[in-house]
């Protein structure tokens, strides 16, 4: 499906896409978002995106796969597959800045694929959501882009309290934070859709050692093989259409 | 599937289950489970800890308070919908509560359970919010109240923090004893359904006259709606077919529905006006040819 967003920050287009390739200054903006490694081009990480009691994490990768710094464009694709599930996710972005007087107008365009349960949602939903969470992403993006670059353990902003940046052992205990999207403070939801939250940088986030993407990622480069377990999948439940009879 | 593993604790108090929240991490709060139990079979979330109200004292009944009625959340569907004070003195949300899902949901869920979900294809949200209804909120900091036009904040999120429960809701006595007429029109392609789109309308009715009108609406976007532009032009209006056509003509105003595999965007928008226009003549106990 595709998917539009469309935000502005209070500031030159120069700024902004310095900052937006800037990981160490966007991390913070993502809650619920982890970066594991850095290769290059790529980025492993994982993120969560949580509506009310429903969450789905997903561990993935991000790669640029155009950088235009005169148009101020760039394309990232990223894929992932559900830690617990087995549905995937993949999307490319294409983002383009356009100058507005002293702001800088960010689109969001994305290409976005997902298979599994949290597809049956439906469009509406997911849309929705990335729309919030884009408002949200911008909010906090405004912020960074004035503050100076923080160490990528510090917040930006004093307004949010504990968005706490993963360590090491804190892994998914980091990203529990309280749920709620429609508040910019206290969410602990990323937007996935709009990877431009993990963009490669030629100064990268630290690296998180011994996570789950980490040993995925080594697995798969590293030759080990692989089992894989085919789960079928079951037919779309009823709840989820809604047409079906409440449970 | 079946759940993914969960510890559960039973706590007798309100306190002592607000405690269990603050103490863990990923808990969540278990009332009928009527929707909680789908999402953890399909493995949607992945909570450590259950706080089972099932024992927690001082979360059930239903109470005249004057002009309210104050209900306790664990207070279930049939519970609700067969009380003698909610349907003498609060007709519609009994009338809408019998239209839930089907007889073994309706014994096992709970309003609280309903509202603090939040799904804006349930009947009750749009219900309590055509109420006005006030949410009795126990947290870490004591008791607050929260009205019901800031309750739901999004689809499946309310203005309940992860250590929160929802103890009470307080209803206004619109009804027949008032002089308010209601009724909630519920559109659906199979029976036992969730609603494609729902109306709950509450009429005033003061001789040929609505003196005011309240319409919820839902499954008309992320969260239950009103109808403010229908509101505002049934203030006043005659109670006639023709005022209320062109009221209902206005309930999907500033609403944006999904689209999905119910129903498109545009045809929820007819729905809206079409099942408006019923649900407030009926309300307001108008023949749909005349007065």
């Amino acid at each position: 499906m595709q998917l539009q967003n469309e935000f502005t920050v209070p500031a030159p287009v120069s700024e902004v896409w310095k900052t937006l390739l800037d990981v160490q200054r966007i991390t913070p903006c993502l809650p619920g978002a982890t970066v594991d490694r850095v290769e290059g081009d790529e980025v492993a990480g994982r993120v969560r995106v949580k509506v009310g009691p429903i969450m789905v994490s997903y561990a993935g990768t991000a790669r640029f796969v155009t950088t235009d710094e005169t148009a101020h464009r760039f394309v990232l694709e990223a894929s992932g597959r559900e830690t617990r599930g087995s549905g995937t996710a993949a999307a490319t972005v294409e983002a383009t800045m356009q100058e507005e007087g002293p702001s800088t107008r960010v689109t969001l365009l994305t290409d976005l694929d997902i298979t599994g349960k949290p597809a049956q949602f439906g469009r509406g939903v997911m849309a929705d959501v990335a729309g919030k969470l884009t408002d949200q992403f911008a909010t906090c993006l405004a912020g960074q882009v004035g503050a100076p670059a923080e160490a990528a353990a510090g917040p930006a902003s004093a307004t949010r309290p504990a968005v706490r940046e993963s360590t090491a052992s804190d892994g998914e205990r980091a990203a529990a934070v309280p749920q709620r999207v429609a508040a910019p403070q206290a969410a602990d939801s990323l937007d996935l859709f709009s990877t431009v939250a993990l963009p490669v940088a030629k100064r990268f986030a630290p690296v998180l050692a011994g996570m789950v993407l980490g040993v995925a990622v080594g697995a798969l480069f590293g030759g080990r093989r692989r089992v894989v377990i085919v789960i079928p999948q079951p037919p779309p439940h009823r709840f989820l259409q809604r047409t079906g009879p409440a449970i | 599937m079946i759940p993914p593993q969960f510890d559960c604790v039973r706590p007798r108090t309100v306190d002592e289950a607000v405690g269990a929240l603050a103490e863990h991490d990923n808990a969540k709060v278990l009332a009928g489970g009527q929707s909680l139990l789908p999402i953890l079979r399909l493995r949607l979330a992945y909570p450590d800890m259950l706080v089972d109200l099932g024992r927690t004292a001082g979360m059930w009944g239903i109470r005249d308070v004057g002009d309210e009625l104050l209900i306790g959340t664990m207070t279930t569907h049939y519970q609700v919908m067969t009380s003698e004070l909610v349907r003498r003195h609060c007709g519609l949300l009994a009338e809408a509560t019998a239209t839930v899902a089907d007889p073994q949901v309706r014994h096992r869920g709970t309003l609280g359970g309903s509202l603090s979900h939040a799904d804006p294809a349930g009947d009750l949200p749009a219900v309590a919010l055509a109420f006005g209804t006030t949410m009795v909120v126990a947290g870490p900091a004591g008791r607050r109240t929260v009205p019901a036009s800031e309750f739901f904040e999004d689809y499946l999120q309310t203005a309940l923090e992860p250590t929160d429960v929802l103890v009470q809701v307080r209803v206004p006595k619109l009804g027949a004893g008032s002089g308010w007429g209601y009724h909630y029109e519920k559109f659906q392609r199979v029976a036992q359904a969730w609603a494609i789109v729902g109306v709950a309308a509450l009429v005033r009715r003061s001789g040929g006259r609505i003196e005011e009108a309240r319409v919820g609406l839902t499954n008309m976007g992320s969260t239950p709606l009103r109808a403010t532009a229908t509101e505002a032009a049934l203030t006043g209006a005659s109670a006639s077919a023709a005022a209320v056509e062109d009221a209902a003509a206005l309930a999907a105003d500033g609403t944006s529905p999904a689209s999905d595999l119910s129903g498109q965007a545009d045809y929820r928008q007819h729905l809206a006006r079409v099942l408006t226009r019923s649900a407030v003549l009926a309300a307001a106990g108008v023949g749909a040819t005349g007065m």
